[in-house]
């Protein structure tokens, strides 16, 4: 197994509501995410999938002193409206090659804006600083809150397509959470979704299809195959 | 942006009621309505208030008010600036020292200014310390409140950047609510005027509101209203630098 490949093991989440009553979300959950591959958590909205990223990410937990970090990218877009993109992207880090910064700038396709404000532009601009933010600090893995699904359809695509090569060619893991079947198997090297709800296992499909079929319609629908009527109606959220 | 637009739409039509109420009052109290003695005609207000400068000493005592003033509301602004992280601690986990004063806020400060005025009077120290205290209680009111409005993605980013928590409150909390907890301080600097004039009034020996004081005990209306819209218009000139000054530098949007 590569060591980069992280391990989740018995992670539970519950909360309390109003009444004082628990609410169990999932329980005793245990999944792989690879290194190089998008896995992607798949689940109707409401159904616990940012719980399951905030968990997996150690959110809301001291972590003081981790030299690897688990970074997480939220549903808005998380640059900072008071700093540009350059200060955004070194938020955290005291000092880094500039090279490194440049490679990155470029990866993303935010080169030549620098020096420009995340507020002025649109929701996939914000997204790529975010995501430039999370590559510069060489995490053990990101986790992506569906913050890409409001996105129109071309921008949509471009922004799979870095997700992808991000997670091939720097190896690092990505976790992604969606609630649209179609964006899953997109994005994905493998999907994963709960087996009820509240959940106590994570079914996991992998999506065996080549690079061009990805956004082949008429493959997509094949693709259904891999779940039962029931499995897509229960995990679709009617977003076929 | 939007924002920005409506402000300033705001702000002009604002501008523009004022200037159209001193037309009216400037026409029909000194052109129109010349044979009524209630209302004090323009002319008669420019003439007094040359009095208040040459009889009442207006400058000395709007010297004096302002030296307490604003270093006060500056100092108050330090304190917060300084101590942000500890403010910001106790306001996240200890709300309940916030809300063991809030009885307070049911005495008026008008209590606290006749209370200060007994024990410590005629004591310029005793109200520079006054002021300060009430405008760090508003700024801290105003903090509170703001800290309500901040967006928790902000704050998951920042955790999920392995941030100690101090620095998730100096770098992300507290940059990310400055707009909205110092687009409120032109309306703290307007409540401490009323505070300190309302403070020197019943003192009777300082400043504004001792001048205020004199023209009231010898019933002169025409002081009275004079030195009213001169103070107006000097709030408003200082709350429009206020607003310049906060737009610039702590407005990113």
């Amino acid at each position: 197994m590569n060591n980069k490949n992280i391990k989740i093991e018995s992670i539970s989440k519950n909360y309390s509501d109003l009444s004082g009553h628990t609410i169990q979300i999932f329980e005793n959950i245990s999944f792989n995410i690879e290194a190089g591959k998008v896995t992607t958590i798949l689940a109707p909205v409401g159904k616990g999938k940012t719980s399951l990223l905030k968990s997996v990410a150690n959110i809301g937990k001291i972590k003081n002193g981790l030299n690897k970090k688990r970074i997480y990218i939220p549903k808005e877009p998380s640059s900072f409206p008071w700093l540009n993109v350059r200060e955004n992207i070194l938020f955290n880090l005291d000092k880094t090659d500039e090279s490194i910064f440049k490679n990155i700038i470029k990866y993303v396709g935010l080169d030549g804006y620098e020096d420009h404000y995340p507020n002025n532009y649109s929701f996939g601009f914000r997204f790529r600083i975010s995501f430039a933010r999370a590559i510069i600090n060489n995490p053990e893995l990101i986790l992506i809150d569906e913050s890409i699904s409001v996105l129109p359809l071309q921008r949509k695509f471009e922004l799979y397509e870095l997700i992808r090569k991000v997670a091939s060619e720097m190896e690092i893991p990505i976790f992604y959470s969606t609630s649209s079947l179609s964006e899953a198997i997109r994005i994905s090297d493998k999907i994963l979704y709960f087996n009820q709800f509240p959940a106590n296992k994570i079914i996991g499909k992998p999506i065996l299809i080549d690079e061009e079929s990805r956004i082949d319609d008429s493959e997509f629908f094949e693709i259904q195959n891999f779940f039962t009527t029931d499995e897509v109606l229960l995990i679709s959220n009617s977003s076929i | 942006m939007n924002s920005n637009k409506t402000k300033e739409v705001k702000t002009l039509s604002k501008s523009n009621i004022t200037i159209f109420f001193i037309l009216i009052y400037l026409v029909l109290f000194e052109f129109a309505w010349v044979n009524q003695s209630s209302i004090p005609k323009p002319s008669m207000l420019l003439e007094t208030f040359a009095s208040l400068i040459t009889e009442y000493n207006l400058l000395n005592g709007l010297f004096e008010t302002t030296a307490i003033l604003f270093p006060a509301i500056f100092l108050a602004i330090l304190i917060i600036e300084f101590f942000i992280r500890i403010f910001l601690n106790i306001i996240l986990n200890f709300n309940g020292i916030i809300n063991i004063s809030s009885p307070f806020k049911y005495f008026s400060f008008f209590f606290f200014a006749l209370l200060f005025n007994v024990i410590f009077p005629n004591s310029l120290l005793a109200e520079f310390v006054f002021i300060t205290f009430l405008v760090l209680g508003n700024l801290i009111t105003t903090l509170s409140d703001a800290s309500n409005s901040i967006s928790k993605e902000y704050i998951e980013s920042a955790e999920s950047l392995v941030l100690s928590n101090g620095k998730i409150l100096s770098k992300v909390f507290w940059k990310s609510i400055k707009p909205n907890y110092y687009g409120k301080l032109v309306k703290i600097h307007t409540n401490a005027w009323l505070a300190v004039i309302v403070y020197e009034f019943i003192g009777a020996v300082n400043g504004v509101g001792a001048i205020y004081k004199l023209a009231f005990d010898y019933n002169d209306l025409f002081a009275i209203i004079s030195l009213g819209i001169f103070i107006a218009i000097l709030i408003l000139a200082v709350n429009s630098i206020l607003d310049f000054v906060i737009s610039k530098l702590v407005f990113w949007e």
